[in-house]
């Protein structure tokens, strides 16, 4: 009982282990510099020579640019398409993930792992795989969508609807059915229940899923470049304009400024539904699911109708690829072993899939090195509120690449990598770089939940048991984290496969990836040549699938989700 | 029994709200000191800043006399068991019992064996422990918490998350197991029963401070508050008057058990029927005796009770406490 | 279930080895000889060993550097005046040429070669005469499906007017002026046609008379050209006067599409010295080469545009199915300059409102 001093002077405090400030500072330092240097710094240069004129900030350029018809309606269009195809998402999503994620059938798993794939399919593909099915004398031909704004919705609907799928199912997944079943007992009809129980508590995942897919799809480029035709633009395409033909660096550094104002307020949204998620509890997949019955058709059909149209500019794509000079064979991929016809390219297309391989091995190392870290130290709790703020903040700050433009950022590159110590501009690491920008954010996404969803005590007990801080990171957290860590690999492998945008921007002649290979058979004149781009989007849509389908067998559900 | 652990006026505070205050303690060597408290007491937080999981704001924890305030967690040789076992998952039930002796680089496979055994659960070695029952979980946990024999063991509520029926036979175990290995454990609950079987010296812990300390005994019949003997189950504190009335010889006030009142035949002591309900073994009335007031009391299952029946009553010293 | 996933950790590490060891091999110029870096667009290409003999001829390697299409190239060059991107520059246009003079990012050279025969593409005095060497010519011109025109029988179009008349009505597809730079040379030609005041009112003719717009040329071609490498219906596209070679069956001898030579503009591409080069020498030396004889000769297959040098000759079957226009529209590269954003503008406006 009582004590036989009072002590008034403040107590030892526990000292860090040795090493364990260099690691923190090492692990949010290593992701900051990364991102500083190859996002913010770029990016900074670049609207910086179009804000200041002549050693003078000029914000006239605000007004001025922002007050052309022109941006107005492009602000107005982006926005507008942006909103619009998330709520479409969110609409076919919902059933879709009832379906696959809270009833139990056969070949489950192989149909949530076929609606991630539009999401890893490059664009080139996909463009010329709608093209073909929309354009008159396509199968769907007789819609007559080609170039309107419907062509551009079901083109951005098919990249995105896998966000909604898999944000909104993997939650509604974890959810105890136990509160629904109490309202059906208490007499409350199923819409009733639907509304007043289930939405409300599956809403942070919708709003998280649905502010991402507004993300992607306001900064969308190739899909609105290909589809859009020449009426629709968005705030990405002009930018892409300013810069490249006319060297308009003002207009595009506002629009830039603009475009980020918007990422970084839907960013902001997205955190915040992120944070309410994990407070909820999750039980095991297996207590939720249950067999399919007779209500459940609707979201069948839904699921159904949309997966088909998922297939079909697949299926499309395929087919086209079939069809040589001498009707129907694989012609077009025995031609891959060449260099297409009169000289198409400076290397086979085999050989530009070994260098998207190599390339696309480098980016997934570097994105994985750099996520992992920064998701080890986002998910470490600490007491102070000051310090929370500072690491969602720094969480925040990684997603940033998944807004800004991709011409902003290659442009950037040039006025910047040219200096020692960072005289990169010609340096073929800048390629694995820039895709693993791309990629970081995505590989993040995949591991941070399931450490942040590691029970602190757990740590703790093995720290009480002799475990040093180091041993505990490497017996829980990567014990436990391992498996995110794989299939987050796997997927930033596939983004950086199909990755176009940065790529096409700084590729190299003679060492070219495939969907650069892709692209320019596509452009160039001769028969053949469409015939190989076609058979070689197969083939790379054949890798990325591959790919998925092996990081699936993990059954990694943060992967995809949001 | 010489001193192991000693605390001295420790102090934890979060966001300017004190968690544990002034909190002075004793544990010696191989005694298990248990610390009852209702929820939000900060029975935990003392027992994690014994661990040294939480910063301290005052204080100090001494370990046989040098102070350990300042060393790192893993380095104090301690072990800490929590309410859901927190078994690393995807491992074998002897890989999660062989962890702290692998971190002492002395793996042993006889000593898993021996814990194994020593918790009831021979031959579990091969499990995972994802397949386990709640009971087995913690069994295992126990088992991992004592495999390197830690100097302390510090259980946080471990019994809380079991059903009844286990909970009273796993308490009786866990004693057995701590004298048997003679391990210096301290274990906070909320659970009085389960503190009182388990424990050497029971703390009773209420609004991040201590307010008694003793022997089971001691302190179920000498509450040192009103406030500790109402936690402790005693419903109702009678004043001076009333006290000397049921019982002359006491000084300070009387706390009464439901079942310190109970009604009778035949007897002197009369009461009046207020309200009545069925329990387990025959009824819980509130009656109103004739020279005390409102209390509470038992009836066995042979007296039918209305509001406004005149019973007798006899009184049951056991059941009754003298507060200071 | 573990083993599965050993597999998958085994297969993803060893894929990153070898990636990893991929890194040392790349890059692999030898350092001890010199280097030129030639930057260029994204459609340069010379067969195999054409660039060996330059570096046999003068010890120096040729790295190329792709930049994107011409109008990318030249802003890329703009952007990086103060550190320059490389040392000779291949794919400037006569539509930016000017830009790229007046902004000062190329030396004063022009390949002491030249002749008067190729008289007909240099640039005018300070628009790039002295900077810039002409190296290959593709001029945009509308292309005509012949066997669509003959099946349905109708005439097919000779020139520009041509084209806004009813019977060719919803038979054209170009791609788009402000993302296309074929498309931008199209409106070239209707601006030199019919002057500033008279091509808005035509490109609204061509509108009204269903002109199809597309978003870049390969749509143009491959989707909605009806020609046989292609798959779309409409008999009438913009493209290269050089693109009806490459229409032509193996063993045939008939072309079954043609240009309208009187709808050309004329496209010519240049190289130069970049400003500020360290290798000022080789750089010219390079210039030179690439206007040399053997490299003009391998240019048509290469690139698929003619080559300008007089003494060059074109590979067989070309000169049957390929023709240069005599009289293409020309515009002065410095009126380009001054107008070019207005105009692409003002097409907009009306061809894709």
């Amino acid at each position: 009982m009582g004590g036989d001093r009072h002590t008034v002077t403040v107590p030892a405090r526990v000292r860090p282990a040795p090493g364990t400030i260099l690691a923190i500072v090492l692990g949010a330092g290593l992701p900051l510099a990364f991102v500083g240097v190859f996002f913010a710094w770029p990016v900074g240069a670049m609207v910086g020579r179009g804000l200041f004129e002549n050693g003078a900030l000029d914000l006239g350029g605000f007004g001025e640019v922002l007050g052309r018809p022109r941006t107005l309606r492009l602000i107005g269009l982006t926005i507008g398409q942006a909103a619009l195809a998330s709520v479409i998402c969110v609409l076919l999503g919902l059933p879709i993930a009832h379906v696959l994620y809270r009833l139990r059938f056969r070949g489950q798993r192989m149909l949530r792992a076929l609606v991630v794939l539009p999401f890893v399919l490059p664009t080139v593909v996909v463009g010329v795989a709608f093209r073909t099915l929309l354009r008159e004398g396509g199968l769907l031909g007789p819609l007559e969508l080609d170039g309107t704004f419907a062509a551009i919705m079901l083109a951005l609907v098919f990249f995105n609807i896998a966000v909604v799928v898999r944000t909104v199912g993997s939650t509604w997944e974890g959810l105890d059915s136990r509160q629904e079943e109490a309202a059906r007992v208490l007499g409350a009809s199923p819409q009733r229940v639907w509304w007043t129980v289930t939405v409300p508590r599956l809403a942070p995942a919708i709003v998280s899923a649905a502010s991402i897919v507004f993300l992607f799809c306001s900064t969308a480029f190739g899909v609105v470049l290909v589809l859009g035709g020449t009426r629709f633009g968005t705030i990405e395409t002009e930018i892409y304009l300013l810069t490249t033909q006319f060297l308009d660096l003002r207009g595009a550094s506002v629009l830039s400024i603009t475009q980020l104002v918007v990422v970084v307020g839907v960013l902001l949204v997205a955190a915040r539904a992120r944070g309410r998620r994990t407070a909820q509890r999750r039980v095991a997949a297996a207590q939720s699911s249950r067999r399919p019955r007779r209500g459940d058709a609707p979201a069948i059909l839904v699921t159904l109708l949309v997966a088909a149209f998922l297939a079909l500019p697949i299926v499309a794509l395929v087919a086209r690829s079939l069809r040589t000079a001498d009707g129907w064979g694989i012609g077009n991929y025995l031609a891959l072993g060449g260099t297409g016809s009169r000289n198409a390219l400076v290397v086979p297309v085999w050989v530009a899939l070994g260098n998207s391989l190599a390339i696309a091995v480098q980016a997934t190392a570097i994105a994985l090195v750099i996520g992992l870290v920064a998701s080890l130290v986002i998910s470490r709790r600490p007491r102070s509120p000051g310090l929370r703020r500072a690491l969602t903040g720094f969480d925040g700050a990684l997603m940033l690449p998944l807004g800004v433009s991709a011409v902003t950022v290659g442009f950037g590159f040039l006025i910047t990598l040219n200096q020692p110590p960072f005289d990169l501009r010609s340096s073929p690491i800048l390629i694995p770089i820039a895709q693993a920008l791309v990629a970081l954010p995505l590989v993040v996404r995949t591991i941070l939940p399931v450490l942040t969803g590691i029970d602190s005590r757990m740590r703790e007990s093995a720290a009480v048991l002799g475990s040093p801080p180091w041993r505990v990171l490497r017996d829980v957290d990567l014990s436990i984290g391992w498996r995110p860590v794989l299939a987050a690999s796997g997927f930033a492998f596939a983004v950086a496969l199909g990755e176009f945008g940065a790529t096409s921007f700084l590729s190299r002649p003679d060492r070219p990836t495939l969907p650069v290979v892709i692209f320019r058979l596509i452009g160039l004149p001769g028969g053949d040549n469409l015939g190989m781009a076609l058979a070689a989007s197969v083939v790379l849509a054949a890798v990325t699938v591959g790919v998925i389908a092996l990081v699936e067998r993990l059954r990694v559900g943060t992967m995809g989700a949001f | 029994m010489d001193t192991a652990l000693r605390i001295d006026d420790l102090g934890v505070s979060f966001d300017g709200v004190a968690a544990v205050d002034g909190v002075s303690l004793e544990v010696g060597t191989g005694e298990v000191l248990g610390i009852l408290g209702p929820s939000g007491s900060g029975k935990s937080t003392l027992l994690r800043a014994i661990a040294g999981l939480e910063r301290l704001d005052s204080g100090r924890v001494s370990w046989h006399g040098a102070d350990i305030t300042a060393l790192a967690v893993h380095k104090r040789g301690f072990a800490l068991m929590f309410q859901d076992g927190q078994l690393f998952p995807h491992r074998s039930v002897a890989q999660n019992i062989s962890y702290a002796l692998r971190l002492a680089r002395t793996p042993s496979a006889e000593r898993v064996a021996e814990l194994l055994d020593l918790v009831g659960l021979p031959g579990f070695g091969d499990r995972r422990v994802t397949e386990l029952s709640g009971g087995e979980q913690q069994r295992v946990a126990l088992a991992r918490s004592l495999a390197a024999r830690p100097r302390l063991l510090l259980l946080d509520e471990p019994l809380s998350a079991l059903d009844r029926e286990l909970r009273e036979r796993l308490a009786g175990d866990l004693r057995r197991i701590l004298v048997d290995t003679g391990t210096t454990a301290v274990f906070v609950t909320h659970d009085q029963d389960e503190a009182f079987a388990v424990s050497d010296r029971v703390a009773v812990m209420m609004g991040a401070r201590l307010q008694q300390v003793g022997t089971p005994s001691e302190v179920w019949r000498h509450p040192a508050s009103e406030q500790v003997a109402r936690f402790l189950g005693y419903t109702t504190v009678l004043d001076a008057a009333s006290s000397r009335a049921v019982d002359p010889r006491v000084v300070g006030r009387v706390a009464l058990r439901p079942s310190a009142v109970r009604v009778a035949d035949g007897t002197p002591l009369t009461a009046t029927v207020v309200h009545s309900t069925h329990s387990v073994d025959g009824w819980r009335v509130r009656l109103r005796v004739d020279s005390l007031g409102e209390v509470d009391a038992v009836a066995g299952p042979q007296h039918p009770l209305a509001p406004g029946d005149r019973v007798a009553v006899r009184y049951d010293r056991a059941a009754m406490a003298e507060l200071p | 279930m573990q083993k599965r996933n050993t597999i998958v950790g085994l297969t993803l590490a060893s894929a990153l080895a070898l990636g990893l060891s991929g890194c040392g091999s790349s890059g692999s110029v030898s350092d001890d000889a010199q280097k030129l870096v030639l930057v260029t667009h994204d459609s340069f290409s010379l067969s195999e060993g054409v660039l060996a003999e330059f570096s046999k001829q003068t010890g120096y390697e040729v790295e190329v550097q792709a930049a994107g299409d011409g109008g990318e190239l030249v802003n890329k060059l703009v952007l990086t005046k103060d550190s320059p991107l490389g040392d000779v520059v291949f794919g400037i246009d006569n539509t930016f040429a000017s830009l790229a003079v007046n902004e000062g990012v190329l030396e004063d050279y022009a390949s002491k070669d030249l002749t008067a025969a190729e008289e007909q593409y240099l640039l005018p005095a300070g628009s790039g005469r002295e900077q810039l060497t002409p190296i290959d010519n593709g001029d945009v011109c509308i292309n005509v499906d012949h066997e669509w025109f003959a099946d349905a029988g109708i005439e097919e179009p000779v020139t520009l007017d041509d084209l806004v008349k009813p019977e060719y009505k919803d038979l054209l597809v170009a791609p788009a002026a402000n993302s296309s730079s074929p498309g931008l040379a199209f409106l070239l030609a209707t601006v030199a046609a019919y002057g500033d005041d008279g091509w808005k009112d035509y490109w609204q003719k061509l509108v009204d008379n269903g002109v199809k717009i597309d978003a870049g040329w390969s749509d143009a071609y491959y989707v909605d050209f009806s020609g046989p490498s292609s798959e779309g219906d409409r008999p009438l596209v913009v493209s290269y006067a050089s693109s009806p070679p490459f229409e032509v069956p193996e063993g045939s001898s008939v072309a079954p599409t043609g240009a309208l030579l009187d709808t050309c503009f004329r496209q010519t591409e240049y190289a130069g010295v970049i400003a500020g080069t360290e290798h000022p020498e080789a750089a010219q030396k390079l210039v030179d080469f690439l206007f040399s004889v053997d490299v003009q000769n391998d240019i048509p297959e290469s690139m698929y545009v003619f080559p300008v040098n007089a003494l060059a000759t074109l590979p067989e079957g070309w000169s049957d199915y390929a023709e240069i226009a005599e009289n293409p529209y020309v515009i002065e590269p410095a009126e380009i300059d001054a107008n070019r954003k207005q105009w692409i503008s003002e097409w907009a406006a009306i061809a894709t409102p």
